[in-house]
């Protein structure tokens, strides 16, 4: 299951830092993965999940079997998050938006079909988006449709109230076509957990049990040539500290897991130990823009000239993650949007410099070294942190050292998961610590990080602009971005929104989060990698995972 | 019999309440599943916003006030349905439990028998034999019960899991030796990978028997059966055992039948620490996803081999102890 793997996959492993180094010494020989497989190998693969698994494979609710999506079903079109702007065919071979853009016209590729050996027609598609459009329960991409049409055997058009131009990567990227001569029969498509599932993807579940489960190769998968691979079998080792030992004792293909000092503990011990590192979120401090004192933004601005980025992802990040500055752009994007203003704010740790902002905005220094306004309030600042996710706590830790001196009274507090999510959602904080998500475009970043329709008041639960910052320049930005195609039109748009993100600091960047994907080339090669990034090659990043495997090529 | 009827209407009462605590509690715990869910799939392929609704009408909650929940949820106990779990939606939680509980059950269960016998065979020779060296290991297996728990099996795993690769880091069982099923090759991985956390359990609760064990041992010793056992020339084995043990270990026996209905509940550091696929670890995951019905299976479980266990003991007094019998 995707989501569920990701908190693991980050932190357990730090709070295990003491044993890793000795847990990989200890993984000194294995028996290997070596299967009698004669030319197309079963890849073990290890998607952090720990627990156990359950027998779910139904690509509508958004908790099912990694595999689900991308590997058993396919989306119309693959979104590379790699690369900006790159759409690639997957069910659909072309697609075409309206003038208007309200309107989606795909054609499908004709050779597609099931496993069962039935046709993949624009009655399955129709029947998939029908769904979603019929019964808001199985709408999970929360689009507004208007109509859904079969235009030919071949190609349906899709409606929605709103333009598609921001929307596309959730309407053909996300959503996972499925059978409709199967699913028609399903009495609850939301609550079936499709034990057996029928997709049209390039493997096709072969044995299951609630600790590894098998996929294989699809015999009659409609891309010719596709896949190489015999299949995956997904295991789980419980913790980050045995999966390591697992992956050094040669047991394992592919894997996602962080990984401190990975050189040392993971990439040195075998020439074929390969990994690569895929950062596409920003790691961030929110503040509260409605709660005292992160509502100023001279305290926000000081924060942020402080904080020694370079010194944070030395000391809290395992050098992975590089400094990100407050365009909140993607390192993927910044050639083609980066503001060149924006794009020039030094990220050097600069405390003389925060020392005036503050200075000038009226706050003087107690006899205890503390900050206060004129109205004699301390500048104190909680910031919260979830327990145990150590490399968050330590930065912190790192930036409560720095602004010390400053007079910044900073104090990291740790809470459960499901405390911090509330208290975020509801504004019951002054600072976080969070990651700022995204998806193919900018768009989707700075629409979570400031969209006025994600704006709730304090009290309310807020599905996304947790600073609760809202500007009408940036309001009339977005509007824009979602309203066009025209890149002349959205260069400056991005860059009206940068402009803003950088003045104001509703969010104070620190650094790009790091994402590791551990594999190994002894069996199988063509993973992405850093000159050809064709995909994200995390195991649970989905349909990415089924992108890459079914071009893996088995070693001769 | 009307001393059964009381304790039964109690039992029924302690359930009742029970029961209604455990849909209680986990809603008092702050955050709410569709936010913990959204927020986590942000990590990888983040859901949009506007997803809220549709998770929201998934899993039932939202618009349903808490007495309809209420309702819904004791509805739902009467046919022994538990909901859906959300964790691992839509997998009902009954499938969640029943794949998890057999580990814990085999596990704890079979770790505490062994302490249990471990405990009362060596307590009873120490008390027999005061002053041996026998005696001496008391304190120190009471040290080990006095060490935390979760460090006392920190510190094993890392030496025997990592220092001396002895045993494996986590697990129930290596997958690439035999699939689950009453095969000799699963069932011995099944078995290597128990030995460890079963070992952090005896280690940590057998000094608990063993002391109350030789106390209960030196004071039956000066019980007049006893003299006059020994008295009419009866071999010393017989003596210990016959008439000394088995009076002595009649608190233990109680004891011992409580501590069988905390098999259940007493296994989630064991599970964490060991990455253990049982129940303990499966309430873990249930309570960082606010999984309410997975909780409120899991608690139920719980409480009903607690309970379920007292009330045996309760029988088995009147059985053993006839003055329980008459209100005395």
């Amino acid at each position: 299951m995707r989501f569920r793997t990701t908190l693991r996959r980050r932190r357990t492993a730090l709070a295990a830092a003491a044993i890793l180094a000795a847990a990989s010494l200890a993984a000194c020989s294995g028996s290997g993965t070596a299967k009698n497989d004669s030319g197309s190998p079963i890849l073990t693969v290890a998607n952090g999940q720990t627990g156990q698994f359950t027998r779910n494979f139904n690509p509508i609710p958004q908790t099912a079997n990694t595999p689900t999506y991308g590997m058993i079903y396919e989306p119309l079109l693959f979104f590379n998050q790699g690369k900006a702007g790159d759409i690639q065919p997957w069910l659909a071979t072309s697609y075409k938006l309206s003038a208007d853009g309200r309107t989606a016209t795909f054609q499908l590729d004709p050779r597609a079909k099931w496993s069962d050996g039935q046709p993949l027609t624009a009655e399955d598609v129709a029947y998939t988006y029908q769904l979603a459009k019929d019964d808001p329960k199985l709408n999970t991409g929360g689009l507004e449709y208007e109509a859904i049409k079969v235009l030919g055997a071949h190609e349906v058009s899709i409606t929605t109230k709103a333009p598609l131009y921001t929307e596309l990567w959730s309407l053909a990227g996300r959503t996972y076509i499925i059978p409709k001569h199967i699913w028609e029969k399903v009495k609850d498509p939301s609550t079936y957990q499709n034990p057996n599932p029928v997709g049209s993807g390039a493997f096709m579940l072969k044995s299951f049990s609630s600790q590894t489960y098998t996929v294989v190769k699809n015999p009659r998968y409609w891309q010719p040539g596709k896949p190489q691979i015999g299949g995956l079998r997904f295991v789980m080792y419980g913790n980050n500290t045995a999966t390591l030992t697992a992956l050094n004792a040669k047991k394992l293909d592919w894997a996602g897991l962080f990984v401190p000092q990975i050189e040392k503990v993971y990439a040195s011990k075998d020439p074929h130990n390969k990994y690569i590192n895929t950062p596409l979120f920003v790691t961030e401090l929110t503040a509260n823009t409605k709660a005292f004192p992160t509502d100023q933004a001279p305290v926000r601005k000081a924060i942020s000239l402080a904080v020694d980025r370079a010194q944070l992802n030395k000391l809290a990040f395992s050098g992975y993650s590089p400094p990100a500055g407050p365009s909140f752009l993607s390192q993927r994007d910044q050639g083609k949007y980066l503001d060149p203003e924006v794009g020039a704010v030094s990220l050097k740790a600069d405390a003389a410099g925060a020392a005036q902002v503050l200075a000038d905005a009226g706050w003087k220094k107690g006899s205890d070294g503390i900050l206060r306004d004129g109205q004699g309030r301390k500048l104190t600042i909680t910031a919260k942190v979830v327990t145990g996710w150590s490399d968050f706590i330590n930065a912190l830790q790192v930036i409560q050292q720095e602004l010390k001196p400053i007079g910044i009274d900073f104090q990291p507090q740790e809470v459960s998961y499901a405390s911090l999510t509330a208290d975020r959602n509801n504004g019951k904080f002054q600072m976080l610590i969070d990651n700022a998500y995204g998806g193919p475009q900018p768009y989707q970043m700075f629409k979570y990080l400031f969209s006025k329709k994600l704006y709730r008041p304090v009290g309310e639960n807020a599905p996304g602009n947790y600073a609760r910052f809202t500007d009408p320049a940036i309001d009339t930005a977005l509007e824009t971005i979602e309203s066009t195609n025209d890149e002349a039109k959205l260069k400056p748009a991005y860059a009206a929104i940068q402009k803003v993100s950088a003045a104001q600091l509703p969010y104070i960047p620190l650094v790009y989060a790091s994402s590791l994907t551990e594999y190994r080339d002894t069996r199988v090669t063509g993973f992405p990698t850093a000159d050809n990034l064709y995909a994200i090659p995390e195991i649970w990043q989905a349909p990415d995972s089924g992108y890459v495997a079914m071009r893996l090529k088995p070693v001769k | 019999m009307r001393y059964l009827g009381r304790k039964a209407a109690f039992y029924l009462v302690a359930v009742w309440a029970a029961l209604s605590l455990n849909f209680l509690l986990p809603r008092m715990m702050p955050g709410n599943p569709v936010d913990v869910i959204i927020a986590r799939t942000q990590n990888t392929t983040p859901l949009p916003p506007e997803a809220r609704r549709a998770l929201e009408l998934q899993f039932g909650i939202g618009g349903k006030s808490l007495w309809h929940q209420y309702l819904d949820y004791i509805g739902g106990l009467a046919h022994l349905d538990f909901g859906l779990s959300i964790t691992y939606f839509p997998t009902p939680v009954s499938t969640v439990v029943a794949q998890a509980l057999p580990w814990t059950v085999a596990l704890v269960g079979v770790a505490t028998a062994i302490s249990f016998t471990l405990g009362i065979g060596l307590g009873a020779l120490a008390g027999w034999r005061r002053g041996s060296w026998l005696d001496a290991v008391i304190p120190s297996a009471t040290f080990l019960a006095a060490v935390p728990y979760f460090w006392l099996a920190l510190v094993l795993l890392y030496l025997l899991g990592n220092i001396w690769p002895v045993f494996p880091l986590a697990g129930g069982y290596d997958d690439t030796v035999a699939s689950p099923g009453w095969s000799g090759a699963f069932i011995g991985t099944a078995v290597y990978h128990g030995v460890l956390p079963a070992l952090t359990i005896v280690l940590s609760s057998v000094a608990g028997w063993m002391l109350g064990m030789r106390n209960m041992m030196v004071s039956t010793m000066y019980e007049d059966y006893v003299l006059t056992a020994e008295a009419k020339g009866l071999r010393p084995r017989r003596v210990m055992l016959a008439y000394a043990a088995r009076n002595a270990v009649l608190p233990s026996v109680s004891g011992f039948a409580i501590s069988l209905g905390f098999v259940v509940a007493g296994s989630v550091v064991t599970e964490a620490v060991f990455s253990y696929p049982g129940v303990g670890f499966a309430l873990l995951q249930a309570v960082q996803n606010a999984d309410y019905p997975l909780m409120q299976a899991l608690f139920l479980v719980i409480t009903l081999t607690v309970l379920g266990a007292n009330f045996l003991v309760d029988l088995l007094y009147t059985v053993i102890d006839p003055r329980t019998r008459h209100g005395g």
